[in-house]
């Protein structure tokens, strides 16, 4: 009876292997390309205290705003428009908003707004979109694109967006919301949605060492592993996501809550320094971090290699640019830099099922 | 010739051959006075049935139609609408219906039941009411409002404010129509019927209803 | 009166169905299609629910096409003569050409309002069948 639930669902594991110096490496693009993070982990074997550039780095992240019950239309009001959306980058994310039920609203850095609703709101609502890629027969789902920076106002098709967000169907979320603005700033979001409840919120980090951590042997040239040297990408991935959420891995006798243990060959660290950042990320800041990890190896240093770990949002209708994401058992969308001694880096993207295939 | 007819008779009428020798011999015997030729003059280019005819009765009466057929109504174009209405020669019209609502529910005021009403709205006319397309399965749809022209089986033609025609089928779709405050919403899908079957027919009550 | 009438909905609907032709056709005349429309609905109404319409009302619309017949607009009107000393009115339609004849006799009494016409009922219900004509009757003496 329960054989569906037992199943594992569908999962996709992309891996990459390349080097930071290889000019035709894409890792920027794809840091660039998931706009919404929510959390990243860091992991530093051989290191009890977080280098000061890091440091530094880590607690100068942007802070970013939850207003609270903002009408969608407020977002492609020309002020907006005008204000943020073609003046730099604005992420904005539905906040507390499930992908499979709710109806979800996103503003990629773009411009394009993406509006996931259900039947029901889709019908009622009277802009144009696509079926959901993960609907069976009966179509639940619909995706709404609008694309701002192209929103003439004045125009028909202007008219129709505002009137069918305004007039016809009041759609209202909560919604956190970024901007990176290229410098001068005139406005800020705080000033714009004042009429709304606006709150400033800082990314929460959270340190700590661990000791005397068992880890597998992992070498740069060998992403496949080799039985007897060195063990595989996926099996070292599983590793972190043990030591990340902070499993044992000893597999002991009377430990009835895992069974899982360290992947071998297998070795053991002195120390570990695990550093997570929580909130609502920007790729640019992600992008500065990865770079700071490179540098980390410019001076002699124990470790053969750092790991860096980006989830994104669960609920965010877009996983990498603007492939669509679903939720079914699990909204998963990360990826990891493994980065080595040499510059050479593995990206694993994993994604779960209703997702589309990570570029 | 009542002799032939009783002889061939005898003879299986499909032996023509038969037959023909049986005729000629015949009427060699019958009428010696005549040559040969004289004879075959005299029957050639006749037709002698030597077959039983069938001697039932037309009964068959042509039916005088007094109405026109469905193509020819077609062909005619009796029920066509031209696409350039205007819409304010309607309003009159918008009127009458009102006023035929009223009349039908005893007048509405708030306090009125509004099952009653919509019992009574089932069976009413919709040409003149003004409707509002609130959902559809083609987002397009949504939002139209104009007064109803024309209610056939699968689609309202109502004309609206930019004076245009325009054909909404009646499927996958809710409408809107308000009256003194009452908001009635029709589901298209369960109203697929000509709007003169809708008095005679029973709906059925449902407890939900999608599209 | 009316309430006790038993298909009041259905004779409020022809009723109104009558008056939005003649509305759609006073307000212009090039809708002809569209007062026909309403015509065959009305007379598919009383059709399927077996209710009478009044000859003042049948006499209006034409019976081959439906088309509401009003003289000058959708229709002609003339007098020709047919047997001595008798006339009588010829109304053709202007769709499909259809003619109605009605003879020129005033003292013509409708069927409907013969006394031999009523079925022969104690007097109590005779009173009731007379009630029960169509409110039709009244509204359409335009």
């Amino acid at each position: 009876m329960y054989m569906h639930l037992e199943q594992c669902p569908r999962h996709l594991l992309v891996c990459e292997k390349s080097n930071f110096t290889n000019e035709k490496s894409r890792h920027g693009i794809h840091v660039q390309s998931h706009y919404f993070n929510y959390q990243v982990n860091m992991l530093i074997p051989e290191c009890a205290v977080l280098p000061s550039e890091l440091n530094a780095l880590v607690n100068s992240f942007e802070k970013y705003y939850l207003v609270k019950n903002v009408p969608v239309y407020e977002l492609v009001e020309q002020q907006f428009i005008d204000r943020f959306v073609k003046k730099g980058s604005v992420y904005a994310l539905s906040y507390n908003t499930q992908i499979d039920q709710d109806n979800t609203v996103a503003l990629l850095p773009t411009g394009t707004l993406i509006l996931s609703v259900d039947k029901d709101t889709y019908e009622e609502l009277g802009l144009e979109g696509k079926s959901s890629q993960y609907s069976h027969k009966a179509v639940m789902r619909y995706v709404i694109t609008v694309d701002l920076k192209s929103l003439v106002p004045g125009t028909a098709k202007n008219k129709r967006v505002m009137w069918a967000l305004k007039e016809k169907l009041l759609v209202k979320c909560d919604f956190l919301i970024m901007w990176n603005s290229p410098g001068d700033e005139d406005f800020s979001l705080s000033t714009h949605f004042e009429k709304y409840q606006c709150k400033e919120h800082a990314p929460a980090v959270s340190t700590k060492v661990l000791r005397d951590l068992p880890y597998p042997v992992i070498q740069s040239c060998d992403l496949r592993g080799n039985p007897e040297k060195s063990c595989d990408a996926s099996e070292f991935m599983e590793w972190l996501g043990a030591v990340t959420s902070e499993i044992e891995c000893n597999n002991e006798a009377s430990n009835f809550l895992s069974t899982f243990c360290c992947p071998e060959p297998s070795s053991v660290m002195e120390k570990a320094y695990l550093c997570t950042v929580t909130g609502f990320l920007l790729p640019e800041n992600i992008c500065k971090l990865l770079e700071q990890l490179c540098h980390y190896f410019d001076e002699p240093k124990f470790a053969q290699w750092t790991s860096l770990t980006v989830h994104g949002f669960a609920d965010s209708p877009v996983s990498w640019g603007s492939a669509e994401h679903g939720f079914h058992k699990g909204g998963e969308n990360f990826y990891n830099f493994v980065v080595f001694k040499n510059r050479d880096y593995w990206l694993q993207m994993a994604v779960g099922s209703h997702d589309g295939c990570p570029p | 010739m009542a002799l032939a007819y009783i002889a061939t008779k005898e003879h299986s009428p499909q032996e023509s051959k038969q037959a023909k020798a049986f005729i000629d011999s015949f009427l060699k015997r019958s009428l010696h006075n005549l040559q040969e030729e004289e004879i075959q003059r005299h029957t050639d280019y006749k037709a002698v049935v030597l077959e039983h005819k069938y001697n039932g009765k037309k009964t068959q009466k042509k039916k005088k139609s007094k109405g026109l057929s469905a193509k020819q109504k077609r062909e005619m174009k009796l029920f066509h609408l031209k696409p350039e209405q205007q819409r304010s020669v309607f309003l009159p019209l918008n009127e009458l219906w009102k006023q035929y609502i009223r009349d039908l529910c005893n007048g509405l005021s708030p306090e009125s039941n509004p099952q009653m009403i919509q019992s009574k709205l089932l069976k009413a006319d919709f040409h003149g009411a003004i409707v509002t397309v609130t959902k559809s399965k083609c987002p397009s749809y949504v939002g139209t409002t104009g007064i109803i022209l024309q209610e056939t089986k699968h689609v309202f033609r109502i004309v609206t404010q930019h004076d245009r025609l325009k054909v909404i089928p009646k499927r996958n779709s809710v409408f809107t129509v308000e009256i003194d405050g009452f908001i009635t919403h029709v589901y298209g899908s369960k109203f697929q019927l000509k709007s003169s079957e809708r008095s005679a027919k029973k709906f059925k009550l449902k407890g939900t209803i999608d599209l | 009166m009316a309430t006790n009438v038993k298909d009041k909905d259905a004779y409020l609907r022809l009723n109104f169905l009558y008056q939005a032709a003649h509305c759609v056709l006073a307000t212009n005349p090039e809708n002809v299609e569209l007062a026909r429309f309403y015509c065959h609905t009305e007379k598919n109404i009383s059709k399927r629910l077996v209710l009478r319409q009044d000859p003042s009302v049948k006499r209006t619309i034409c019976k081959k096409c439906c088309s509401l017949l009003v003289p000058g607009v959708t229709a002609t009107v003339r007098q020709r003569k047919c047997r001595q000393r008798q006339r009588k009115t010829v109304v053709r339609c202007l769709s499909c050409g259809k003619t109605k004849q009605f003879l020129n006799n005033p003292s013509y009494v409708l069927w409907g309002d013969r006394p031999e016409s009523q079925p022969q009922y104690p007097q109590s219900q005779s009173k009731q069948v007379a009630t029960q004509k169509p409110p039709v009757n009244s509204k359409t003496a335009r």
